[in-house]
């Protein structure tokens, strides 16, 4: 047990500072509703300005941190409060592209300033130690302890004491109520998301130092401070930080075992995403029926295809044919390309067609790239059976997947998804049954006896064929009973169910269909590329992908073909590494999209709620009416329905 | 057999709070049945029973004499009980015909993948029928094409009819389905309701507000408060009847 106490007082100093950012995290969400998946960019941003100050501008430590306290943590949360707002009539799902928007323009962003290496972040705090029961303590960990405890606290109690934390708290409950009783709800949720930002930057100051300067690396592990929000509900901040504090002292209690068991290396990293994935399964988050659509494809079923999508089909066709004659040396950069269609296809049937937000689903490419791999190069297989059983390996995995989605919706998902996602990573990636300790595998392109179709000419060809075969299957689906279902479902599963589907068929279904056709994209693509590489797969590729496709428009096929251009075509054009200005240039658009999204979306609404209120009909009660009683209609438009149909327009 | 609708001693419990306290009532089929009572007498709360939303403490519910405990809410709908909702349920950006005709596609497709992703020949036909026959029942051939989130809401509260209707239930349970609709929209809804219960033998539960719509269309009509049974008769007894004038009008008099 002694052996174990050092490890239990790293545990508490790192979980202090992941309550500290979850605490941030869930008063802002609390307050506006919308869960920034930013929270761990904006404490590296706060990092980076600390270093800037201190390191590059030569400021004494404590007036480079007050700066970061009071001005730029604040300064950031007023700019996040802008989007919160701007936000508020979107769709869960485009909350949560433009806030993970955010978080690719900002990591990009920093990594383009400050470049991709990680730069050490000299120590602040006294390092120091003293001697307590035999362990050796410093006195940074101390103190960053009592400062994450000390603002917790603070904060718990300003919430439920202060008049500005009671009004946050109104706000939570009726924000139109406060504003009728006289109290500004913008200045409120601004105290809120200063509150929040200001929070997650004191945690990237006092994060840095034990990690170094590094955009990703900072913003993952704050994102450690989901699974501590997730144990608070999403509410409490009391069990948030004690959330984060047995997540810290797990992770660092398994990481003294690690040493003697070399496979459970991913393990102790992965620990705040467990917490995180089983605590959203477990608590009870009800399937609440939100609001639930990405801009959604103006689909028409069964309607004619009009001569336009015609027209374009054979341009397309045309295009892919002369492709190859025309690109030269860029033809495998455009077959890939033709296979993040498919990518882009499979993820639109989850997040488009039933409105599921998912965010593992580089998850997904990634298992079909490595099932593909053994199958070709270790079993040996005919290359198109290989090919559509990588599709089959992946399916339960989707599966899988489904379960959260059986009892999550909206952010939640995304939540428990994005999770799953980094656990794949972390835990199944370097395993044997994927990628390996090289992180990477060889594999073929097909050669049939007497037809080599490795050459670059010829694989571009294989992959267009595949990839048109299972575009039409993906249109079937769509066009078929289960795409009726999906739309029927992202419009309104207790609609749904009411007609006698059980709607949890239908949502593992199409995690199913989307991981197979996902998987065959994988296999396709490791067979482009003759290995399939983990690092491509990255959990926090899915990220962008999402992204990605929220910004290229409607309808489900031509949005699909406009993201896999833009991922893959388009930055081959560019000079140097693009890389980073990719994430800024493409999160900068999702939030763009998203904050559009929702202007379309309140105006209609607003124009709805007009009509239904000019339509509220009469009194038909013998008996008066029960004062107060919103049931009984008040006697005022009984006489001339006509007129009132006038006063609504129609 | 086919008998209707029957609760027999319902209670339901939130926490503490006693919603429905005892509730028995019979909905015969082959006629409309209205349930009212004031505010939070604990109408909604049955209804939502009924459709397996509320888990019940006690009570059976019955639908042809099967009982109802532990069916799912989908279930109920492929054993035959369908409902509208009071804050409409709808397909929004699907057309009309999409929304009716998946009111019988829903319970076809039911609860096994297969029957999700494939449809006989036959099942499709049977859907065009009822999707026609519930369309042109309802009177909206007109916008069958249009996007529901387009219409208005008296047109919305016949979609969501029409999609009942072509689930072709035995029992049909109706929440407030007046709410938003002015008198003309009202009386447009409830003939078609009655309509479907001359035809088809089709029963009707109906939780309404609307008094006219209840003691024109009802045969028989239960009024609970405080979740239990106040009085019961047909619309002319309660019409008359003091006891429940006394609990709507209640000490706040509003005349």
């Amino acid at each position: 047990m002694s052996n174990l106490l050092p490890f239990v007082v790293v545990g508490l100093a790192s979980g202090a500072l992941y309550g500290l950012a979850g605490t941030g995290l869930v008063l802002t969400y609390k307050t506006s509703g919308v869960f920034n998946f930013a929270h761990g960019a904006v404490a590296s941003a706060g990092a980076y300005a600390f270093y800037e100050l201190r390191t590059q501008r030569g400021l004494p430590w404590p007036v480079a941190a007050a700066l970061c306290l009071v001005v730029v943590g604040p300064a950031m949360g007023l700019g996040l409060e802008r989007l919160g707002r701007a936000l508020a009539d979107a769709s869960s799902a485009m909350r949560v592209v433009a806030t993970v928007g955010l978080m690719l323009a900002i990591q990009g962003g920093l990594q383009m300033l400050y470049g991709t290496t990680t730069r050490t972040f000299d120590p602040f705090l006294p390092t120091t130690t003293f001697r307590l029961f035999g362990v050796v303590i410093g006195w940074d960990q101390v103190l960053v302890v009592v400062v994450a405890l000390a603002a917790t606290a603070g904060l718990a109690w300003f919430f439920r004491k202060s008049p500005l934390g009671m009004a946050m708290r109104a706000v939570v409950d009726d924000r139109d109520l406060l504003e009728l009783s006289g109290t500004s709800s913008v200045l409120v949720s601004q105290a809120a998301w200063a509150i929040g930002s200001t929070f997650a930057v004191a945690t990237g100051v006092l994060i840095a130092p034990s990690l170094g300067l590094d955009a990703i690396l900072l913003t993952l592990l704050v994102v450690q401070a989901f699974g501590a929000a997730a144990v608070g509900a999403f509410s409490s901040l009391a069990r948030t930080f004690a959330g984060g504090l047995v997540i810290g002292v797990l992770a660092a209690i398994t990481q003294r075992y690690v040493g003697d068991v070399p496979t459970l290396i991913g393990v102790p990293a992965s620990l705040p995403f467990i917490v995180l994935f089983v605590a959203l399964l477990i608590q009870r988050t009800p399937h609440v029926s939100e609001r639930l659509q990405v801009a959604r494809d103006n689909l028409t079923i069964g309607v004619s295809r009009s001569s336009t999508t015609l027209v374009g089909a054979v341009l397309a066709g045309v295009a892919v044919i002369a492709l190859p004659s025309l690109v030269g040396p860029r033809l495998p950069i455009y077959t890939q390309g033709v296979v993040f269609v498919l990518v882009f296809l499979s993820l639109g049937l989850l997040v488009r067609t039933s409105g599921q937000v998912s965010l593992c689903h580089a998850g997904f490419v990634a298992v079909g790239a490595a099932a593909f791999a053994h199958l070709t190069s270790g079993a040996g297989l005919p290359w198109l059976i290989a090919l559509v059983a990588a599709g089959c390996v992946t399916v339960p995995i989707g599966a899988l997947v489904a379960i959260p989605a059986i009892r999550l919706s909206g952010v939640h998902l995304a939540l428990a998804t994005f999770g799953f996602g980094i656990l794949l990573q972390r835990l199944a990636y370097p395993s044997a049954a994927m990628f390996g300790t090289f992180g990477f595998r060889s594999a073929s392109r097909p050669a049939l006896p007497g037809l080599d179709l490795t050459t670059d000419a010829r694989f571009y060809a294989v992959a267009v064929i595949v990839v048109a075969l299972c575009t039409t299957a993906i249109v079937v689906l769509r066009r078929g009973r289960l795409g009726r279902l999906l739309l029927a479902m992202s419009d309104s599963p207790a609609g749904l169910e009411a007609t006698g589907v059980s709607v949890n068929t239908a949502r593992v279904l199409v995690f199913c269909a989307a991981a197979f056709f996902a998987g065959i994209a994988g296999a396709l693509f490791s067979a482009a590329t003759g290995s399939a590489d983990q690092n491509s797969y990255d959990a926090f590729a899915s990220l962008l992908w999402l992204a990605v496709l929220a910004i290229s428009g409607r309808g489900p096929l031509r949005s699909a073909v406009v993201a896999a251009l833009l991922l893959t075509v388009v930055p081959s054009y560019i000079e140097g590494d693009v890389a980073q200005l990719q994430l800024v240039v493409f999160g900068s658009a999702a939030i763009w999209a998203a904050v559009a999204s929702a202007r379309t979306d309140a105006s209609q609404r607003r124009l709805d709620s007009a009509l239904s209120r000019a339509r509220e009909g009469g009194p038909r009660s013998p008996f008066g009416a029960r004062r107060n009683d919103p049931g009984w209609r008040s006697p005022l438009t009984d006489r001339a329905p006509e007129r009132v149909h006038a006063a609504a327009g129609r | 057999m086919s008998t209707g609708l029957e609760i027999e001693g319902l209670t339901v419990r939130f926490g503490g709070l006693v919603a429905v306290d005892g509730l028995s009532l019979a909905a015969p089929s082959g006629s409309i049945t209205g349930l009212i009572g004031p505010n939070g007498a604990g109408k909604s709360t049955t209804f939502n029973a009924c459709c397996g939303v509320v888990r019940p403490a006690e009570g059976r519910i019955l639908l042809d004499g099967r009982d109802l405990a532990g069916v799912s809410v989908s279930g109920r709908a492929r054993l035959g009980l369908g409902r509208t909702f009071q804050q409409m349920e709808l397909f929004e950006s699907l057309p009309v015909r999409v929304n009716v005709a998946l009111g019988r596609e829903g319970a076809l497709a039911g609860r096994s993948p297969l029957s999700h992703v494939l449809s006989r020949r036959s099942e499709r036909n049977a859907i065009e029928a009822a999707a026609d026959a519930a369309v042109e029942a309802c009177e909206l051939s007109e916008v069958a094409d249009r996007p529901v989130q387009e219409l208005s809401t008296g047109q919305r509260r016949l979609v969501e009819l029409a999609r009942a209707l072509a689930g072709q239930y035995r029992f049909l349970l109706l929440d407030e389905p007046s709410s938003g609709l002015d008198t003309h929209e009202t009386r447009r809804f409830a003939e078609v309701v009655e309509r479907a219960v001359d035809e088809h033998g089709v029963g009707v539960l109906m939780v309404e507000h609307d008094m006219d719509l209840v003691l024109s269309s009802c045969s028989h009509i239960h009024v609970i408060d405080f979740g239990r049974p106040l009085f019961q008769g047909t619309p002319d007894e309660v019409r008359s009847s003091e006891i429940v004038r006394a609990a709507y009008l209640g000490t706040e008099v509003v005349v």
